[in-house]
């Protein structure tokens, strides 16, 4: 967690920090550059000229301690499940996970034979937005980075009411 | 030193600090933005309504709420000291850009000089990261980073020599004196071509001094994650990004007040005489001196996406087999120069 | 000397080179390829495999979609209208006969391979534009494209398990006489054989032969009957949909 969450009773001044707070982490948000397989073509394909994340300030950063946003852009085996949930810790708060494609929510097309596949990055990290499709489509994933901009709007760092 | 004297210094730190921020702010929203018209791409688009204008200011809120790791292996003091010692020597550095003829933090007898001193203190910054961040791709950074620096900072010496021989003084504001009066008085147009050769090592090696690229070797992401701040995170980190912005602006600033007439404008009669209004002259010539820094910083940022990153060894063969030789060569002509016609 | 002065020559050129195409994709001279997608909609080809959807009025429940499925996940059931309910026409212009009371897919598992679309006869199953939403859960992937409401669907069940035991019924009726005739015939033939030992050999044959024949007769004329599943090249039928009544002829 940062330095001010959950410290404060919900008032005024904390929703209008709030506010601030979620405009700017919603409208920056860093995706770590890592992609795993197939759908990170598609990654890179939404991150170039066609359909440009930048747009919306999403540009990938290389290490985990400046992004903050995990996006699985592939098949997660048993193996990189490990280093996944190692790159996710490293991460700093607040943190966002958004699983790509049908191989990260569910093993997709491993999800009844795969032996060394994860099925579904659930399993190993809390997702905060599925993207259906295998590849998404750049559409989806502008979609999806979207859909977690709702998300992060929703957020307050007012303590949890009891 | 009486109380005006401490608030005079804490209004010059405070309007350094902030013109840092501005600068900042403008110039990565311009990278971003000249990197995606590049790419035909757009660029930050959506935050703020017009061309994404408040993005830069999105991310840096957002950095400056996000956690504040400090790695267990990491020699905590060290660490937490870095970031602080790389952005106080680009604030100490600034102190004596001159902006205006009288918007200079102080005008040292000495400034050149200390502004080439300070700044490369940011080196000892750099590499504490590296090390205190106990990781190799940061120790990496940290040590390329400061090779660089340290091989850059001759040719960028004896290029700076061309303009300090020629005006005879090491006060930016002589420096800057010296060049009034149209364009063609300017540094880069004196005892041609030698002056401009002088200071077209210093833009080249400038770039290697505040690592950019393509001498930017010392984040390169390719090979070494992110360099020497691989480990820093939240504000920390936007220090380092923050110095990193200012410092191209420093050394812009510096190939300003040199070599392009500092706070001068191309035409005599663009300039408000200090007679008529000392304020106006002020802004006229701050407002000269941003912009010829912001187009210098341009051609930065038109660089860095231009070319592609330089090998450890191409960067080492560039600042000794031949920026280093045609400085040497160039003080020995520009020496000889003064000498015979002063004589 | 002179190689040293040319790699110079030859950095500076290139860097400048660089830099004048650089600078005319900067100043728009190309015009940039950004689509901006949430407010403008990049034209999809017809064939995008982007969205999958089902018309659950216009599908045939022949199950031919879920058995290409790669990966098994078209979870689809139906019910075999009654004899006179009238569900309307499918696209390929035959009267619809089955109810879809349960047409699921798992997306989160779809591979988008549109196998599915490709064998599908009505095109019920089609894509559309532009993408699938995305989710906050993996439950919200697990879609259902069947609009019969839920209490609709329990009458039809019920419905469709009278029938089958009505149609028990009837079959065990049906054996029994069939049994019963076959009994009589057999005892006829004996008592025929009996009394005509003679003309025995020529007989016996003639009569098996004519009731196969009968049979044969029968089929064809169950598949014309409007009972069958729209789709005549779907071998099998669901497991609930009622086989030809021989009766019916
Ligand atoms: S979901 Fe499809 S495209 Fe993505 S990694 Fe899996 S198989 Fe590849
Ligand atoms: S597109 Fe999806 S539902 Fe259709 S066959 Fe392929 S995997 Fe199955
Ligand atoms: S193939 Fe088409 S008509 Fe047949 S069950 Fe599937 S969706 Fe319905």
């Amino acid at each position: 967690m940062g330095l001010i969450e959950g410290r404060f009773e919900p008032n005024i001044i904390v929703t209008s920090t709030d506010a601030i707070f979620n405009w700017a982490r919603s409208r920056s948000i860093w995706p770590l550059t890592f992609g795993l397989a197939c759908c990170a073509i598609e990654m890179m394909a939404t991150n170039a000229s066609r359909f440009d994340l930048d747009r919306f300030g999403i540009f990938p950063r290389p290490t985990p301690r400046q992004s903050d946003c995990l996006l699985i852009s592939g098949t997660v085996t048993a193996k990189m499940g490990e280093r996944l949930v190692t790159l996710y810790e490293q991460m700093s708060e607040p943190r966002y996970v958004i699983s790509m494609g049908s191989c990260a929510n569910s093993g997709g097309p491993y999800c009844d034979h795969g032996y060394h596949v994860i099925k579904g990055v659930d399993q190993i990290l809390p997702v905060d937005v599925y993207i259906p499709g295998c590849p998404p489509r750049p559409e989806a994933l502008i979609d999806g980075f979207l859909k977690l901009r709702d998300l992060i709007m929703k957020e307050t760092i007012a303590k949890p009411s009891a | 030193m009486t109380w005006l004297d401490l608030l005079i210094a804490v209004a010059c730190v405070a309007g350094v600090l902030g013109f840092i921020s501005v600068v900042a702010l403008v110039a990565i929203w311009t990278e971003r933005k000249i990197s995606a018209h590049i790419h035909d791409r757009l660029g930050p688009m959506e935050t703020g309504g017009f061309h994404g204008w408040a993005q830069t200011i999105a991310d840096m809120v957002k950095l400056l709420q996000k956690e504040d790791i400090i790695p267990d292996a990491a020699d905590k003091p060290l660490f937490k000291l870095a970031p602080y010692i790389v952005l106080s020597a680009t604030i100490a550095s600034f102190v004596v850009l001159p902006f205006g003829a009288h918007l200079i933090g102080t005008d040292l007898n000495i400034g050149i000089y200390y502004l080439v001193a300070i700044s490369s203190l940011e080196v000892a910054g750099i590499l504490m990261a590296g090390w205190a961040s106990n990781n190799k791709w940061a120790l990496f950074g940290g040590m390329r980073s400061a090779s660089q620096m340290i091989s850059f900072e001759i040719p960028i010496g004896l290029s700076l020599l061309i303009p300090i021989m020629i005006v005879g003084s090491l006060s930016m504001q002589d420096l800057v004196g010296a060049q009034a009066g149209g364009f063609w008085n300017w540094g880069v147009f004196s005892h041609l071509p030698f002056a401009m050769i002088a200071f077209i090592v210093y833009f080249w090696a400038s770039l290697a001094e505040v690592n950019r690229t393509p001498f930017d070797l010392p984040e390169g992401e390719s090979e070494l994650v992110a360099g020497f701040h691989v480990e820093y995170s939240g504000m920390r980190f936007a220090m380092f990004f923050l110095a990193e912005f200012a410092n191209m602006f420093l050394v812009a600033g510096v190939a300003v007040a040199l070599f392009l007439g500092g706070w001068h404008a191309p035409f005599s009669f663009l300039e408000i005489s200090a007679e008529s209004n000392v304020i106006l002259h002020n802004l006229v010539g701050f407002f000269w001196f941003a912009s010829k820094g912001m187009v210098l910083l341009f051609i930065q940022q038109w660089l860095r996406w231009t070319l592609p990153r330089l090998r450890v060894d191409q960067l080492m063969h560039v600042c000794w087999k031949i920026f280093l030789p045609f400085s040497f060569v160039n003080v020995l002509i520009v020496s000889l120069w003064i000498v015979l016609t002063q004589s | 000397m002179a190689g040293y002065f040319k790699d110079i020559w030859l950095g500076v050129s290139t860097v400048l080179i660089g830099m004048h195409i650089t600078f005319k994709h900067w100043f728009k001279f190309k015009k940039a390829v950004t689509i901006q997608y949430p407010h403008e909609i990049l034209e999809m080809n017809e064939r995008t495999r982007a969205h999958l959807f089902n018309v659950a009025d216009e599908c045939a429940v022949c199950l031919q979609c879920a058995r290409a499925c790669p990966v098994d996940i078209i979870d689809m059931q139906g019910i075999r209208a009654d004899k006179d309910e009238d569900l309307g026409l499918l696209p390929t212009g035959k009267p619809k006969r089955m109810h879809l009371i349960k047409f699921d897919i798992d997306f989160s598992k779809c591979v988008y391979c549109g196998l599915c679309v490709e064998v599908c006869d009505t095109k019920s199953l089609h894509w559309r534009a532009p993408v699938e939403p995305c989710t906050f859960t993996r439950e919200e992937m697990y879609k259902s494209f069947a609009t019969i409401p839920p209490d609709e669907v329990e009458r039809l069940i019920a419905f469709d398990a009278e029938r089958k035991v009505k149609k028990a019924e009837e079959m065990a009726a049906k054996k029994a006489a069939a049994a019963a005739a076959k009994a009589a015939k057999a005892a006829k033939a004996k008592a025929e054989a009996e009394a005509k030992p003679a003309e025995a050999g020529a007989d016996a044959p003639k009569a098996a032969k004519s009731d196969v024949g009968e049979e044969k007769k029968e089929t064809p004329a169950a598949s014309d009957t409007p009972e069958k599943p729209g789709t005549p090249d779907s071998p099998d039928a669901p497991e609930n949909t009622p086989k030809p009544e021989p009766d019916k002829s």
